[in-house]
Order: structure tokens, then sequence, then C-alpha cells
């Protein structure tokens, strides 16, 4: 079991009760309903921030307990070495995107960056390499900011760190933004030989064909905003990335066999949508049908690409790698109450123009 | 710290600036100013009115300009703009430490301005307080790690400072981060109203062009013949000026070696070029003085004389300049060439002036036999009395100053 040790809260406290107080959060407070709730609750209002802080902060906490749990199964299961194995990661500077725990980190070859905005991630990634007998070096503190759009957000401290990469380093960082990971690259003058962003979503479903059409419509710069994160890293890769560098992705994926696949049901056979934030995961089936039908036509026939021209669209899959992770996630998922939900992992790698 | 809004108030800022820019040109100083006055009457809080009308007296009347904007401190309050604005004039007179004071008193206001920080660590750099500077540019970093401006700014410190890896490994940040948006915004921020003509190219030429720089400090010559290849690229029809003359600059300031490399490239890609042949000699010449020995330049001039078309024009004008760098010695050697494989007998009396100076009794015996009396004396009739002598207007002047003639000595 991983120990959490709160080192953070004080500053993110800190800085959150510094950014209260801006003028500009003010005004947006009047904008939103909070300040009604300032009428209603009045004074007392003002502990909110150390409130909210503490919300987040546990919330990103029980986020790190869970996923370190389940890392550890995929870890055992031997799914994160087949993952190195069939991406062909043998030397070179690989910096893991939303690296998590640290599953993937212990199997690949020293000379990696683990980067995470959850700073409890970091701390188990720490002590889970560690335990492989790894040095790392964990660089994860992170501050309150505040952004009239979307109003306050997490951010990660701006480190400017010079190092050779001899030592292995946790970054926190944002992969909305990638500034820390672009900041130690840069200023190293040095850029990545691969980028991994692997099992990402955490528990939710995610469906492997639309994740198809999908990734081509980004890597081909077409709009798509349905997919956040894979589509900054689509974005940042290149930047990160040297040329001829690879873009790794092992997807989570849920193979489609009826609209009820689409949504995962609780142990009292509620609808509940598990792919929390993924809208893939929210649409109705017929339309997903609709959208998707001569994808899954392709599908049926066998003919998905699977390798394309690798300059373009490099795309290959290895279905080997799905078996290990669909016993042990099915487990996973009985065990917190979702059933019908078929889990598989592909894995795609994109070369860096 | 609360970082994005900050941005995004100053993106507006910009724009408000340069619409009023726009108008002041349409409107002339006067009519400017009233309409100023009269919105400023009805809003007394708007920084970028006060702001603006201060710049009108920028360059006529700096203490008045100061004056508008302390008045408009006091109807606004404090806002950082103010004391930015106040250091800027400062820097325009030359007093660089004291507008220093002003902007560090800006970025206290507001440490995440970029464009306060952008001008301070330029200014920083200037007076030569590079620590500080650094400090700057990194917090620039800190605040958008894809801001090519840091990088590059971070970068032109450590070069200074003789580290030479680091400014290599940042001025390749730079270029990393470079594209249109950055080069946009960092038009918009340094209050340039040329955002459509400094072109991206422009500025990754710029970039390019101090990282060649850089890897000449470090003796890499050939990784600077790649950045000036693709600056060539870039720029396919300035090729043959702007960045041949930033050679000519390589050449004076000890990268005589790295510039011939270079220019030997540049001549593989455009053979026919005479402005190249003659600087790569000229380097080459400039080169032969401080370190090679006389017969290897004379190999080095042989080889690009040989790809030259007129090869005569382009000695004689090599000759003109090396003498102007004081390089005595390669020029005797090329006026000699002159006069032994083309023939040009006028050039005679150089060779005997130069070996005279230089105290050389044979080469100024061999050489005052040949000289072409009749043709140096209708040169100096040119040269004394221009107006005597029947020259097209429009025709290249014969004092070999490469101007027309109306342009030169034909001027009076």
């Amino acid at each position: 079991m991983v120990v959490f040790v709160e080192e953070n809260i004080e500053e993110l406290l800190e800085s959150a009760r510094a950014t209260w107080k801006e003028p500009i959060v003010q005004e947006f407070l009047k904008k939103t309903r909070m300040a009604e709730l300032v009428k209603v609750i009045g004074e007392n209002f003002k502990v909110w921030p150390d409130d909210f802080i503490r919300s987040i902060d546990k919330s990103m906490k029980s986020y790190a307990n869970c996923w370190a749990a389940a890392s550890k199964a995929h870890s055992e299961s031997g799914l994160y070495k087949k993952i190195v194995e069939a991406a062909d990661i043998k030397s070179g500077l690989t910096v893991d995107l939303g690296c998590g725990s640290g599953g993937l980190l212990a199997e690949l070859p020293d000379g990696w960056v683990g980067v995470d905005i959850n700073n409890y991630s970091l701390q188990a990634a720490e002590q889970f390499v560690k335990s492989r007998g790894k040095s790392v070096e964990r660089f994860s503190r992170s501050h309150i900011s505040f952004d009239p759009e979307s109003g306050f957000i997490l951010k990660p401290h701006p480190y400017l760190l010079e190092t050779d990469f001899k030592k292995n380093i946790l970054l926190a960082d944002d992969l909305r933004t990638f500034q820390n990971t672009i900041r130690l690259l840069y200023n190293q003058g040095v850029k990545a030989d691969t980028a991994t962003f692997t099992m990402w979503g955490g528990f939710s479903n995610y469906l492997g064909i639309e994740f198809i059409d999908w990734i081509a419509k980004a890597w081909g710069k077409k709009e798509d905003n349905s997919l956040l994160l894979p589509e900054r890293v689509l974005e940042y890769g290149p930047k990160i990335c040297r040329q001829g560098g690879r873009l790794v992705f092992a997807v989570r994926t849920c193979k489609f066999e009826g609209p009820e696949n689409l949504y995962a049901y609780d142990r009292k056979g509620r609808r509940i949508d598990v792919a929390e934030g993924l809208r893939s995961a929210s649409r109705s089936g017929e339309e997903m049908i609709e959208k998707y039908k001569h994808l899954y036509e392709l599908e049926d026939k066998g003919e998905i690409p699977v390798t394309v021209d690798e300059n373009k669209f490099g795309l290959n899959v290895y279905p080997q790698a799905a078996d290990y992770s669909q016993q042990e996630t099915k487990e996973l998922l009985d065990q917190v109450g979702i059933k019908n939900l078929p889990v598989a992992v592909r894995i795609y790698v994109l070369k860096v123009k | 710290m609360p970082v994005e809004y900050n941005m995004k108030f100053e993106e507006s800022f910009f724009w408000d600036y340069l619409n009023m820019k726009k108008e002041a040109s349409d409107l002339g100083d006067e009519d400017y100013e009233r309409s100023l006055d009269e919105r400023l009457a009805k809003d007394p809080s708007n920084i970028s009115l006060h702001i603006s009308k201060s710049m009108i007296y920028q360059s006529s009347d700096p203490e008045k300009s100061l004056q508008v904007l302390e008045a408009g401190e006091k109807s606004c309050g404090r806002h950082y703009k103010f004391p930015h604005s106040k250091a800027m004039l400062l820097a325009k007179k030359g007093d660089f430490e004291k507008a220093i004071e002003f902007l560090y008193e800006a970025v206290k206001l507001e440490p995440c301005a970029k464009e306060t920080l952008y001008t301070l660590g330029t200014l920083l750099k200037r007076v030569k307080r590079y620590d500080e500077a650094l400090k700057v540019w990194d917090e620039v970093i800190k605040l958008d790690s894809e801001d090519p401006m840091a990088w590059h700014g971070r970068s032109s410190i450590e070069f200074y400072t003789k580290d030479l890896e680091k400014a290599l490994k940042h001025i390749n940040a730079a270029l990393w981060c470079l594209d249109e948006k950055t080069v946009i915004w960092q038009h918009i921020s340094t209050g340039s109203t040329f955002v459509k003509e400094k072109s991206l190219r422009g500025v990754r030429a710029g970039y390019l062009a101090n990282r060649a720089l850089i890897k000449l400090g470090m003796g890499d010559y050939s990784g600077a013949a790649d950045d000036y290849e693709s600056i060539m690229r870039d720029f396919p029809d300035e090729a043959g000026s702007a960045w041949r003359d930033e050679a000519m600059k390589l050449g004076g300031k000890d990268y005589g070696k790295g510039a011939s490399v270079f220019l030997e490239r540049l001549l593989e890609a455009e053979p026919d070029d005479e402005k190249s042949v003659m600087i790569y000699a000229v380097l080459a010449g400039s080169f032969a003085v401080q370190k090679k020995p006389m017969s290897e330049w004379i190999v080095s001039v042989g080889k690009v004389m040989n790809k030259s078309r007129s090869p005569v024009a382009t000695l004689d004008r090599l000759a003109i300049y090396l003498m102007r760098m004081g390089a005595v010695e390669p020029a005797l050697e090329v006026y000699k060439e002159l006069v032994d494989r083309y023939g040009e007998r006028l050039h005679a009396v150089n060779v005997c002036q130069i070996a005279q100076a230089m105290g050389d009794k044979s080469t100024y015996q061999k050489y005052e036999k040949l000289q072409d009396k009749k043709a140096m004396s209708k040169a100096n009739k040119v040269f004394i009395n221009p107006g005597k002598v029947e020259v097209g207007r429009n025709a290249l002047c014969p004092c070999g100053s490469g101007k027309k003639f109306k342009k030169c000595c034909g001027k009076t």
C-alpha cells in the first residue's frame, strides 16, 4: 500500500489564498453563482479557498490511490513490460506523459522523464521505481492559479532545471500546456526520442474504433475537440520529440458489440458514465453506430489499416498486448461494480515528421 | 501566482495601442491630441489614452511626455504601464540606469507582464548587467516556456559571457519555439506596428544568424555555414545583400575562417555571384593578414577568381577594399595579378606606390617600367575634373565607386 505525504497542501492553500484576494477573482465570483452563495452564506464564505483546495487535494489523493492499485495489477501482469517491448523502446530519452504511479517508468531504460499533474501520483511513482532499484529525482510542487475563462486551476510549479538526464526525473506538469516538460527539455537543448502516453483515462472505457478515426483526423490537423489530452499529446509531441522520434499510445479500448457496451452499469443496473469527462462515452449508441458505420464495416471485413505510411500516419497495432490486460482489467472493474465492459489495450506508434 | 489573465489583458491593450497609432497617423498630431483630450474628459482613468497622449511628444518634447505620464498616474492610480512608459522615454534619451529602475518598479507592480520583462532584459544586457538580465529572461520562461524571445535573450547573454555551449542550447530552444503566432505577439508586445512586414522568416533568419555566430565561436564552421544556407533558402532574393554584409562583419570580428567557409558554400550555390566572390576574397585576404601564409591566400583568391565572370573589375574592387582594411600585402598581390595576368598596366602605378611604401625596391623597379602613362593621365583627368570627360549621366562612374556617374563624381 502506498503512503502519501501531504507535503504540498500548505503551499497550495497559500497560493489559493493569495489568488482569492485578486480583484479579477472577485470580479469573476460576482459573475458566477458563487456570488449568490456569498449572499446566502455571508462572511463564512471566505473560508472557501481552503475548502476548495482540500477538496482538490482529497480527490487527487484518492485518484492516486486507486490508480496505484490498478497500475500495480497491470505491472504484475507484465502489461507495461509488453508495451515497452512492443513499442521497441531500447534506449534514448523517453518522456512518459501522464506517468501516474510509474508502472511504465519501472520498465523503461534509464534516462526518462515521468510527467504527471498529480503530485500524489508522482510520490507513488517515486516509491515504486525506487523499489525496483532505480534512482529518481522528483519535482512535484504545484500552486493554485486563476483563469477568467475556467476559474481556479491547479498549476505545476515552473521548474527551470539543469540536468544531464543521467538521473531519471519525475516532473509535475499539466498536459494541457506542457510548460514544464518543454522548459526542462529546451533548457537542456535536447528533444526526446520517444514520448509515451499509456493507459490514459484511468478506469474509463474507450472505443478503439473511434480512437482510430479520431487519431487519423487529429494527425491530419482536422479539428476534433472531443478528446482533449490525446489531442494535446499530438500537438505537443512534435515539439518535445526530435525529428524521427516516436509517439507511443497505449490505449484501453472497448470492443464495440452493441449500444449497451457504450455504458457501464452499477450493481443495481443503473447506467453510469464511467468515462467521466469523456464525451465519447456518453453519446447514445445509435448515434455512434451511424457515425462510425463505415469504420465498423471496414473492421468487419478486416480492412482497418495495420500499417500505413509511417511518416504520415504511422500506425502499428499489436493485438498480443491486449490479451495481457483484459482479464485483470475485468477483475478490477468487477471490484468497483462495473460490468459489461470488455477491455483491451492497443498500441499505436506514430513517427514524428 | 495568477498568470493567464494578465497576458490576455495585455493583448487587448496593445491592439488598442495599434489602433491609436493608426488613428494618430490618419489625423495628424494636433487633431489627434484634441481627440484624445475629448475622450480623456469622458474617461479620465483610461490608461491607454494617457499613454497614447504621452507618445505624441515622445520625440519632440520628452519632458512634456513625462509630465503627461505623471498626470495620468495621478488620475488612474499606480499601474505598471506608467513606469514602463517612463523607462522607454529615458532609454530613448540614453539614461539606461534610470530606465532600468523604472522597469523594476513596473515589474514589482506587475510581475507577469511579458513586454516589461522583455524591455528590462534587453536594457540590462545593454548595460552589461548580465546576471540580472539572465534572471529576467528566466522569469519570462517561467511565465511562458515557449517564448522564443526569452530563450533568445538567454542565449545572447550566454554568448556575451562566453558560455557558448549553453548559448547554443538556448538559441536552439528559441528556434524550436518560433511560430507565426509568437512572432506576431512579439511584435505587438514590443509596440511594433510593422507586424506584417517583419515576418516569421525574418525573425527566424535573425536567430539563425546568431546561432551561426555561436557556432563560429565554438569552431563549428560547417555548422555555421549550414545555418547561413538555411537563411539563403529563406531569402533567395536578398541572399546577395544583407547576409553577405553579415559575413563581412564576421570577417571583421576574427571569424575570418568561418566566414570563408560559409562563403565557399555560398559560392557553390551561386558561382556567378560577383559580390560573393569578392567578399570571399576580401575575407580570405583579411584572414591571410591575420593567420594564413600568403601563398595559401593566393590559392584561395585564384580559386574564386576562376569562378568570376569579370575578374578584372572584381580584382580591382578587391584591391580597393583590401587597402581600406589596411591589408597592404594582399592588395599588392592583387595589383600585381592585375598587371601580370590581365595586362592592366594602369595598376602598375599602384604596385609601385605600395612597393615604395613597403621599401620593396626590386618590385618597384620592375613595375615602374610597365606604368601606362597615357592611361594614367586620362584616369587622373577623370578624377580631377570629371566635367571635361564625356561620361553618360547614367553610366557607371569611372572612379570605380560602382555608383552611377550622376550620383558620384558627376554630382557637382
